[in-house]
């Protein structure tokens, strides 16, 4: 799973989104290294092909020029993929900070 | 397909265009998104990051977008894309046991092959030289579509018109209030005629009562400017009559902008109020976003127009709407008819003597019109040049190809089929070539706006349309002449094709091809001689002596909106001075109302202690005790001002010495009287002004403009001509003066001067923005045209090389010696490049009518620059043929003779 895609989906635990929200979520996990626009829509097809994240209509909120904001939510099998890639994440991690990479 | 957006900027075109690099499913989903998050976030980036800024953004996020499409191409399964080939449920015609697809996917496959690997460095010089041409075509044509062809962004902006006097001597001019008001109440051909103050005068004035102190852009505007614009407030509300009452309490109409950054917003107009030099307004309206006509105004104010002016005071400028119906020539008659019957009852006192009415547009962005053309004319060669030499590399090319073209054919390859594969390889290139002009007209397109004057930065952009025709004039060149081989090597003699093994042709190629070149040749001679005329030009403008010192000078506009002119100024003022003058670095500082180069200058004629009025505009200037110091304009006879000339002592001036020359020739000036001068005559009627010395003459309106004859009056006995200030500070021998320092030091007696240092070589450098722009931008393409016409002369010359190797296997065998083969080479390329460069001359000096106006002391056509274009076009075509001729003279005779 690509860095970009477990962001997007661990800022869609948050709850679910339109892309301006989902944005700012991003960029607020990570200020210095957001995803461009075109790899955060690629992601999102990704996430959407692989049955990771469903688009919604959205009810009312932030209107585009006569057009309701499109909405993004992470499903339970995104849910479930984020935190398989996290929890191997995690053990790279915990050995890089423990200072036993192999050489 | 996806629902498209109302009204889309360009910018989200684009975008629009990128997403069509996606299949179909992805835009499906998230195409309409994807723009309306584009427009959000480029908006949210201009807020917080300007908008050079989010213009960057928008390019890269843009190119983003497209490589993304291709990318999302490469990454989906080919089964994907199964069910769009066959939406519409078409049967694919067979051939050959294949599809028509998979014949062009076959064709395709080839063609990138047979360009990128097999001809790396053939497809780059075509894709660049393709390249160059679009860009350079797009960027030029779209600042010209911004600035001319594009309508202002106003309501039927096309009736919207300037109107100007124009005096017995021809010369137009602002104008006369009175004028105005007979014009307005006796005209038949406007719906609305305004008067506004114009810029000269009405330089940025300084808005306390905001969140802060700022310097803004402003214009008082007379009864219906805002119904004549026909633009409604976003808040509030425009003038009413009765703001137009002398009675009435001051009021003042924002733009967007200004009520976004300094009012904060606010909601409470009623309770807001901004203090101006003139007093204290409250707030009745905010524009909607983009409205700052004139000038970028960020605030307006009501005008009343005094009937009792003298009608030489040319003091507004005056637009206007026509009627429905009535043209420009129609209203000017009119205008013209009441000024003439005005003159007939006024006489002299009335100096108009006609009007001069023209469209709005043309009054604000015409001066552009002679330079812009100038850049279209020059960007159009870049093409031409462009599409010769990719017509030459082709053919020549396609030469070299022809015996490949007649073995396919000898193996059964129908014409057709052949034609269809040179095609496509074409189209990749031609493809390869416009994505890469497209690529570098943004950023081209950036760099102009940056380069030109400040009016490019708010009306240029990227034009499609032009981006659509120059990229198909190019691609049309490609197909074209990149038929060539497929055409003459299918029917052609198959047996003799293949052994001439691509070094066929003979002379009819030849001939081609040095027509070609020698076109490229002239056009390019052409282009050099035009970048060496504006060189030479804007060489003789910097060797200018402006008639002042300023390296070494800082500068910084000094409003004093707290004080009434008088005493109090006069102290402020003084404080100020004192303040500078104790900061550590300082030499001496002065204050002046209008810097050389400022494009502001006042005049008027005086009245000599002789009785005589001199009927000759002097310019009129206020400065302080050591401004002459400062800016080290030479004394040449008695004093400069002193420090001890007041409003007690008696009134003092500085003169010119063209000044002196002109009104006392063969005399000294000093001690002479004069009044009534210029601004003085209404403020200081009949005071006597004794004329204290002579100073160097210094040109202060433009550096190609030969110095005037000036007055200078001092401050201290002005106060009511120097409210609004310019600084000039001098430092002291190797020290840098720290603008904080100043600033700290300044705002510790002026607590809320808004300051801003620049230093007076950058404001003699900006002064030369219009005359450096068009320079810069034809060297740009004249170089760009050398560097193609030199890689035309190249591969022209290898070609021949390559098809006259056998031949000079066999002289050299026979014993020719290499520099006879060199010579032999060398000159016959020469022959064609001089022929062109004749060619070119004579085009040079025909082109050289367009300079007409541009240059300063160099003549348009001038002999000296077309000479020295051509040599460096034969210099470097020599250099470009002489790498293949030194080739040409290792040829080993044996292996030639052997390949046969």
């Amino acid at each position: 799973m690509q860095r970009s895609m477990i962001v997007i989906l661990s800022a869609l635990v948050d709850g679910e989104a339109d892309s301006g929200e989902l944005l700012a979520r991003l960029r607020r996990l990570d200020p210095t290294d957001a995803p461009s626009l075109a790899t955060f829509y690629r992601r999102i097809k990704e996430g959407v092909d692989e049955g990771w994240i469903e688009v919604v209509a959205g009810a009312g909120g932030e209107a585009g020029r006569g057009r309701p904001a499109q909405i993004y939510r992470v499903t339970d099998a995104g849910r479930t993929a984020a935190r398989a890639e996290a929890e191997r994440w995690r053990a790279v991690s915990e050995r890089l900070l423990r200072g036993e990479t192999a050489r | 397909m996806t629902e498209r957006p109302p009204s889309s900027t360009a910018a989200e075109r684009w975008v629009g265009l990128a997403c069509r690099l996606y299949p179909r499913d992805f835009r499906e989903l998230l195409e309409a998104d994807l723009i309306e998050r584009f427009r959000e976030e480029r908006a949210r980036v201009e807020r917080e990051r300007g908008a050079a800024r989010a213009r960057v953004w928008a390019m890269t996020t843009i190119g983003g977008v497209a490589l993304g499409g291709l990318g999302e191409r490469l990454r989906r399964p080919r089964a994907a894309h199964a069910p769009e080939r066959s939406l519409h449920g078409q049967n694919h015609i067979r051939v050959g046991g294949a599809t028509m697809i998979e014949t062009w996917l076959q064709d395709t496959k080839v063609a990138v092959r047979s360009l990128l690997v097999r001809s790396p460095g053939f497809t780059a010089v075509a894709a660049i030289t393709l390249a160059l041409g679009v860009a350079a075509d797009t960027t030029v044509f779209s600042v010209m579509d911004g600035l001319l062809l594009r309508p202002l962004p106003y309501p039927s902006s096309d009736e919207l018109v300037a109107v100007a006097e124009v005096t017995e001597q021809g010369n137009e001019a602002s104008v006369a209030g009175p004028n105005f008001l007979d014009w307005r109440a006796g005209n038949r051909s406007f719906e609305h005629l305004v008067a506004r103050t114009n810029p000269t005068f009405g330089a940025p004035t300084i808005v306390l009562g905001g969140d802060e102190p700022v310097r803004v852009p402003w214009a008082a505007v007379s009864e219906g400017f805002f119904q004549m614009m026909e633009v409604a407030p976003a808040i509030g509300r425009v003038f009413q009559q009765d703001d137009y009452q002398a009675a009435s309490s001051p009021v003042a109409v924002v733009s967007y902008s200004f009520w976004d950054q300094s009012l904060g917003r606010a909601t409470d107009l009623a309770a807001r109020t901004i203090r101006l030099p003139d007093g204290v307004f409250s707030v009745i309206g905010v524009m909607p976003p983009g409205f700052d006509f004139p000038d970028d105004s960020q605030l307006w104010l009501p005008l009343v127009v005094d009937s009792t002016d003298a009608r030489d005071s040319h003091n507004w400028l005056v637009t206007g709407r026509l009627r429905d119906g009535v043209t420009v020539s129609e209203a000017q008659a009119d205008l013209d008819g009441i000024t003439a019957r005005l003159r007939a009852e006024l006489g002299t006192e009335m100096e108009a003597v006609a009007t001069a009415v023209r469209p709005l547009q043309e009054q604000m962005y015409g001066s552009m019109r002679g330079p812009l053309t100038l850049l279209l004319a020059a960007s159009a060669f870049v093409l031409l040049v462009g599409c010769v030499n990719l017509a030459s590399t082709l053919l020549a090319r396609g030469r070299q190809r022809e015996s490949e073209m007649a073995v396919r054919a000898a193996l059964g390859a129908g014409q057709g089929r052949i034609v269809r594969q040179l095609v496509t390889e074409n189209a990749v290139l031609a493809l390869l070539g416009t994505a890469l002009g497209v690529a570098l007209a943004f950023p081209a397109t950036e760099l102009i706006v940056r380069a030109g004057p400040p009016a490019l930065s708010d009306r240029v952009e990227l034009d499609l349309r032009v981006l659509i025709v120059t990229s198909a004039v190019s691609a049309a060149t490609i197909l074209l002449f990149g038929l060539f081989p497929a055409l003459v090597g299918a029917r052609g003699n198959l047996v003799s094709r293949l052994r001439e093994g691509g070094r066929g042709g003979g002379a009819r190629g030849g001939r081609a091809w040095n027509a070609l070149v020698a076109g490229e040749v002239a056009l390019t001679v052409v282009l050099l001689a035009a970048s060496a005329v504006l060189v030479r030009s804007f060489a003789r403008v910097l060797a200018v002596d402006p008639g002042f010192e300023p390296s070494g000078v800082l500068t910084a506009d000094l409003p004093f909106p707290a004080y009434e002119a008088g005493a109090g100024l006069a102290q402020a003022q003084s404080a100020v001075l004192d303040a500078v003058a104790s900061v550590p670095g300082v030499r001496e500082a002065a204050l002046v109302n209008h810097l050389p180069l400022s494009g502001i200058a006042f005049n008027g004629d005086f009245e000599r202690e002789d009785g005589r009025e001199v009927d000759g505009s002097v310019d009129y200037r206020v400065a302080s005790a050591d401004y002459f110091d400062v800016m080290r304009i030479p004394v040449l006879q008695g004093r400069a001002f002193a420090a001890q000339d007041d409003m007690t002592t008696e009134d003092a001036a500085v003169v010119s010495r063209s000044m002196a020359e002109r009104h006392w020739p063969g005399e000294s000036p000093v001690g002479r009287r004069i009044r009534n001068l210029a601004n003085d005559s209404w403020i200081y009627p009949d005071r006597w002004i004794t004329i204290v010395g002579v100073v160097g003459d210094v040109r202060h309106r433009a550096l190609t403009q030969e110095p005037r004859p000036t007055v200078y009056v001092h401050n201290l006995q002005r106060p009511a001509r120097a409210a609004s200030s310019v600084l000039v500070i001098r430092a002291q021998d190797g020290a840098v003066l720290s603008p904080a320092d100043l600033r700290a030091r300044i705002q510790s007696v002026e607590p809320r001067m808004p300051l801003d240092f620049t230093d007076m070589e950058t404001r003699v450098s900006a002064s030369t923005t219009t005359m450096r722009f068009p320079l810069l931008v034809i060297t740009a393409f004249a170089l760009a045209a050398l560097a193609l016409a030199a890689a035309g002369v190249y591969g022209v010359v290898s070609y021949a090389v390559a098809r006259r190797t056998r031949e000079m296997g066999i002289r050299i065998a026979l014993g020719a010696g290499s520099g006879r083969v060199l010579q032999d080479v060398v000159g016959s390329s020469l022959r064609t490049v001089v022929i062109g460069a004749v060619l070119g001359w004579a085009g040079a000096l025909l082109a050289g009518r367009l300079l007409a106006g541009m240059v300063f002391e160099v003549r348009p056509a001038d002999p000296l620059s077309v000479a020295g274009a051509v040599a460096l076009l034969i210099a470097v075509a020599t250099i470009a043929s002489l790498v293949p001729a030194l080739r040409a003279t290792r040829v080993d005779p044996l292996t030639t003779m052997r390949a046969e």
